[in-house]
């Protein structure tokens, strides 16, 4: 890109901590820059646009066999149509949801996809133009929105809890999806008062079934809230607790007690989202001064019974927590020291800058004791996201988190690799993709009764293919390489979050 | 979100006459609301003027009134106004229960709209950016308010 663009990029490294005053207008991609650029880096196809509105086709086995005995359906979510209307997103995050489905009957893989008809998009589908602000990209003419579903792309994450499907966002209410034609349902009020209200993207179901979330609210007023659902998906407690300053807060951890969560010193100021001027992003700010507040929240009342204090970091997610006999309370968390991989390389790569000089989050390990201290440790060096545990471990004591992970040194997607951590030892396990692939997150099934005994699985896109493929690997042997491989007929973006739902 | 409006009680069968007000100096308003999404339960209509408007759209304005919902138009005349600038704030009362149905948040969960189409940023308008003027030689000022519903 321009030099133009990358001295803004060093001036606001040298800001620093002052408030991040980006002109969102002047940073919207277009759809010209990006198609130049990606005329030059074949790579930024991870990136381009959706290429339909629906795919189905069947994988074509290219490595291995499939195992029989895994039966069940890869659902993913994750931004896909960043360009509509003539209009390209200016980040990442920004774009309209879409789920997959890759079903495993046995003997082969299906896939099928289709963007999301959110209420926010059949509203721009009348206008027939952008005409909503998304995460941090302001349409050149905004309509007022009355409440966060205005916003909502429904594009982070899938949960299939029971019997029902639904497609979830950090800002708004869940998205119910039929499975059978992927098609968008109502948005889900867990109660009549509920209707409208957040419900975060990292929901945690515990392995009885029960179900814990977030939800969290920036504007007008800041509030967090918890939710318990039972196994069977009615809402045993909603809790709503005034906080501020406040900032996304997109995970969370539950223990056998508690549900902790980690309040990153990068914080919204309402007064300018609400001016309408500044993207929902663009109205954060970074203020490591605050530190990173923990909060710490009693599973049976849904109060917040104590608070900890840990250094400034900037994260979006936790692998697992749990909770000692003395009360000690342990959890991980892929931390990094600023949030400008997030403010800044994923908004430039949306036009076309194939570089990602910001410094991503590392896998780390926090310890809060009863008495007040707290203290966070590297578990491994080098770079880490996107990590996944044997569910079957929610809330208990784990050994194996899988995750994707880089070095920060080989330039270009810092993403690479796919790993085992042990939080309390190190990478134990770790494969290496091609260079010419990009993986996406990367999913356990369980299959024995051990932990970490079954497979992983996670989709990747091959860049000289121009195709988007998907591996299964023999969880407890990552380094011996994908024992299955299948490719689909076409490329598709790269996604956030999935869910495997065994059959 | 400071959009909790209070029950107006006093609703009557006739268009309401609000305030009285010498008959040469007055102008009639007429507010058609449009866009409702069904016919269950009432339309709330409350008029504000400049005097009040520290507290617009809350409270209950110099007049309002309740209708039953109709699906295409809901027609309500104010009359006799003295002249001077107003703004309407409407919302669709679907469940009858004479309030603004809030969520948890107290998030409007029920359908509203203001004068001008005037729109807040997650919030209520202005009253200025709602605010309409009855002058002197009016005879009849009409005005469309479209209520929109918050999802879901």
């Amino acid at each position: 890109m321009t030099n133009h663009k990358l001295s803004r990029r060093d001036a606001l490294r040298v800001i620093g901590s002052l408030p991040i005053l980006l002109a969102t207008g002047a940073l919207a991609g277009t759809r010209e820059d990006f198609a130049a650029a990606l005329a030059r880096q074949p790579a930024l196809i991870a990136f381009e646009t959706a290429r339909a509105e629906a795919f189905a086709a069947p994988l074509t086995t290219l490595i291995g066999r499939l195992p029989p005995a895994l039966a069940g359906v890869l659902w993913r979510n994750g931004p896909a149509e960043h360009e509509r209307y003539g209009h390209r997103y200016g980040h990442w995050f920004d774009g309209d949801g879409m789920i997959q489905a890759f079903t495993f009957t046995g003997s082969n893989v299906i896939h099928r996809a289709r963007i999301l008809d959110t209420p926010k998009r059949r509203r721009e589908t009348q206008a027939g133009e952008r005409v909503l602000p998304a995460f941090a990209t302001i349409p050149p003419r905004p309509e007022p929105i009355l409440g966060p579903n205005d916003m909502n792309v429904a594009n982070t994450s899938i949960l299939a809890h029971a019997g029902r499907l639904m497609a979830l966002w950090e800002g708004g209410s869940a998205l119910a999806v039929d499975p059978d034609s992927l098609t968008a349902g109502q948005l889900v009020a867990w109660r009549p008062d509920l209707a409208g209200v957040p419900f975060s993207a990292h929901p945690k179901i515990e392995p009885d079934g029960t179900l814990w979330n977030i939800g969290c609210v920036l504007a007008p007023q800041s509030v967090l809230l918890f939710y318990h659902i039972d196994r069977t998906g009615r809402l045993v407690k909603v809790n709503t607790m005034p906080i501020a300053p406040l900032g996304m807060v997109h995970d969370f951890v539950v223990t056998a007690r508690h549900l902790v969560m980690l309040l990153t010193p990068f914080v919204l100021e309402p007064d300018r989202f609400l001016s309408g001027h500044a993207s929902f992003l663009d109205a954060h700010v970074w203020r490591p001064a605050l530190g990173t507040r923990v909060l710490t929240v009693d599973k049976d009342t849904l109060e917040p019974v104590c608070r900890h204090e840990l250094p400034p970091g900037f994260h979006f997610h936790h692998g697992n927590g749990w909770e000692e006999p003395d009360g000690t309370i342990r959890l991980d968390v892929c931390q990094a020291p600023d949030p400008a991989f997030l403010t800044e390389d994923l908004r430039a790569v949306m036009q076309g800058e194939w570089r990602f000089p910001a410094t991503y989050p590392s896998y780390r390990h926090v310890v809060l004791k009863p008495n007040g201290t707290a203290a966070i440790d590297d578990v491994a060096p080098g770079i880490a996201e996107f990590p996944r545990i044997d569910p079957r471990y929610t809330g208990l004591r784990h050994r194996k988190v899988f995750a994707l992970s880089g070095s920060g040194e080989e330039g270009g997607w810092p993403l690479r690799r796919v790993a085992c951590l042990d939080p309390e030892g190190g990478t134990v396990d770790v494969w290496s993709y091609p260079r010419h692939q990009i993986p996406e997150e990367h999913v356990f099934v369980p299959r024995g009764e051990s932990e970490g005994d079954g497979w992983l699985i996670g989709p990747f896109l091959d860049v000289q293919r121009r195709a988007t493929g998907l591996n299964v690997f023999e969880a407890g042997h990552l380094a011996d390489g994908p024992l299955w491989q299948g490719v689909l007929p076409y490329p598709l973006p790269l996604g956030l979050h999935g869910a495997f739902v065994i059959i | 979100m400071a959009l909790t409006t209070k029950a107006f009680g006093a609703t009557g069968l006739v268009v309401a006459i609000l305030f009285i007000a010498i008959a040469a100096m007055a102008a009639d308003l007429e507010v058609s609301v449009e866009g409702l999404r069904s016919a269950e339960g009432n339309v709330r209509v409350a008029l504000h003027r400049r005097a009040d408007d520290a507290e617009f759209p809350d409270g209950d304005g110099v007049a309002g009134m309740f209708r039953p919902a109709e699906p295409d138009v809901v027609r309500i005349v104010f009359v006799d106004l003295p002249p001077g600038d107003y703004a309407v704030a409407v919302f669709h009362d679907a469940d009858g229960d004479e309030e603004l149905g809030t969520n948890i948040l107290g998030i409007p969960i029920e359908g509203y709209g203001f004068s001008n189409d005037a729109r807040g940023f997650m919030g209520p308008p202005s009253f200025d950016a709602a605010a309409v003027t009855v002058g002197a030689d009016d005879d009849v000022l009409s005005i469309g308010v479209t209520i929109g519903y918050p999802g879901p």
